[in-house]
């Protein structure tokens, strides 16, 4: 087995389901993980050392361009509705549904910044290199996002002792 | 209502698992994985031709439109993206297999195969493998080229490489089919060796589309090669200022051409059943300049001055054999004329280019070996 054949052997699953995250469509998914892996697929050879990050860029720009088709001419929403007042939602089911609602209308990049960070345990600076800016545009990113999606950063660990 | 960054990432992790699509499908990466590859070349390609069509036409434009301005070697420049040569190789012979060392400078190893064709190429290297169409076919001239992945820096490699004409590559094998290696082997299987003159060049660095021989690519002719480096066949760096396909043997045809100085004209007769000739000028009223047998290989005129030619393709069954057309040209121009007077034209596919040098005279030698061999010697 050649060594991109073992790449994507180990690889693949994962980064579906970030290419998930981003999408949220499995079948745009699969069809961007594919199309990431085969430009990685020709530059291959001149990639040096751990092919992730270089991957993963790959899917962010990707993703990033077919996003700009996909909305150009539509009206982003600047500002989220208040979901709070919207139902009372006590449980875990509730308050997961709306989250998610809340991720997915996140502009692209902030959306990648999340996903990056909390689901493949990026740190910032490495999130910086795979979108290519700053570390300091990417806390902002970070911030307004988490900001939008009303995740306290404060209460982590109070939060996470009593779960 | 607030959520923790832990609710994010449960959440995370929740919603992305399951999800139809299952494991990798390796195959169609690599296919996809082609394909762009295919198109980026392509795209460079495209680019090549068009610096080399600008390239190609500067000087004439500049004459005035006719390509006589006695600066056209002094206009002729190394096309852009033009690496160093690794390795060149040059045959008479499609159907079989070949095989070119080199070792690669950088991370980036070029290669072109230039062809008379029609035929299709296949290049491997390691698991690379790659196939195009190459020569003439559809009125253009096609050459295969692209990029040597598997190629590394300092690690020296041998690129296998055939042409096969064609008329015998399988039906299942097109233009956006992926090969394996399986493939190069299974379609080398059907090959059959044959007359058909080609070659292939690998470059450190890019290759455009002017690194051909000029007795290949007949209707465009060479720049200098790279950097210092000459065409495959060591000719003299030409451009192509007439050239045309014909459709009938049998018959004289002439070519009025208008060069300044040094050039060659090539007959494209591929085949080893005819034989062409060429009279010096478009009125073909003169000795006779070549009597030769058609081959891989194209008949040659190199003419000091001249207004063109007057070629003419025959069977090679009607001349007599052992006739002597060159101990006396007046005489074997009247023997020529004549066969060629007696017979009917007939349906047959061939082609002849004028080509000027643009190498200054002063810098080119030619020398005769005891054979016969015509070799080039150049002042660089």
């Amino acid at each position: 087995m050649t060594e991109f054949a073992e790449y994507v052997a180990q690889r693949h699953e994962r980064l579906r389901r970030t290419a998930y995250l981003l999408t949220r469509d499995w079948a745009i998914a699969e069809d961007l993980v594919q199309t990431a892996l085969a430009k990685a697929w020709v530059a291959w050879r001149r990639i040096d050392g751990d092919p992730d990050p270089y991957v993963y860029r790959i899917i962010t720009n990707t993703h990033a361009s077919w996003w700009r088709r996909r909305w150009r001419g539509e009206v982003p929403t600047e500002v989220l509705p208040d979901r709070a007042d919207a139902g009372d939602f006590t449980s875990d089911v509730g308050d997961r549904d709306v989250l998610w609602t809340a991720i997915g209308e996140l502009s692209g990049r902030q959306r990648a910044v999340v996903v990056l960070h909390y689901f493949e345990e990026m740190t910032l600076a490495q999130v910086a290199d795979v979108l290519g800016c700053s570390v300091g545009a990417v806390k902002s990113q970070l911030g307004r996002a988490l900001t939008r999606l009303r995740v306290d950063q404060g209460i982590q660990t109070i939060t996470g002792a009593r779960r | 209502m607030t959520h923790t960054e832990h609710d994010l990432r449960e959440l995370l992790a929740a919603r992305s698992e399951g999800g139809s699509g299952g494991a990798a499908r390796l195959e169609e990466i690599v296919t996809r994985g082609r394909r762009i590859r295919r198109r980026r070349w392509a795209a460079a390609g495209t680019l090549a031709a068009a610096l080399a069509v600008v390239a190609g036409l500067t000087p004439v434009l500049l004459s005035g439109g006719q390509g006589r301005a006695s600066n056209i070697a002094a206009s002729v420049q190394t096309p852009q993206g033009e690496g160093v040569r690794l390795a060149g190789v040059r045959l008479a012979n499609v159907g079989r297999k070949e095989k070119v060392s080199f070792t690669p400078r950088s991370g980036k190893t070029s290669y072109r195969v230039n062809c008379a064709g029609p035929v299709q190429t296949f290049v491997r290297l390691g698991d690379q493998v790659d196939h195009g169409r190459c020569g003439n076919e559809q009125g253009r001239e096609w050459s295969t080229f692209g990029k040597l992945e598997e190629a590394r820096e300092g690690v020296t490699v041998e690129v296998e490489v055939f042409t096969i004409p064609t008329s015998r590559v399988p039906a299942d094998i097109t233009a956006e089919t992926a090969l394996s290696r399986e493939d190069f082997d299974r379609v080398l299987a059907l090959a059959e060796p044959g007359p058909g003159l080609w070659e292939i060049a690998i470059h450190d660095g890019g290759v455009s589309d002017r690194s051909c021989s000029p007795d290949i690519c007949l209707h465009s002719g060479t720049l200098p090669a790279t950097k210092g480096e000459r065409n495959l066949a060591g000719l003299p760096n030409s451009h192509t200022i007439e050239s045309r396909r014909f459709k009938e043997i049998n018959k004289r045809f002439r070519v009025k051409a208008d060069p300044s100085g040094q050039g060659s004209v090539y007959v494209r007769c591929e085949g080893a059943d005819l034989y062409a000739f060429i009279w010096p000028g478009a009125t073909g009223d003169g000795v006779l300049a070549v009597a030769q047998p058609c081959g891989a290989m194209p008949v040659n005129w190199d003419f000091q001055s001249t207004d063109g030619a007057t070629v003419a393709v025959v069977p090679r069954e009607r001349v007599p054999a052992g006739l002597d057309f060159a101990s006396d040209l007046e005489k074997g121009a009247d023997l020529a004329r004549e066969i060629v007077g007696g017979l009917t034209p007939t349906p047959g596919n061939w082609e002849v280019a004028v080509q000027q040098w643009d190498d200054p005279p002063s810098k080119v030698k030619k020398s005769w070996s005891s054979d016969g061999k015509v070799t080039f010697s150049f002042e660089d």
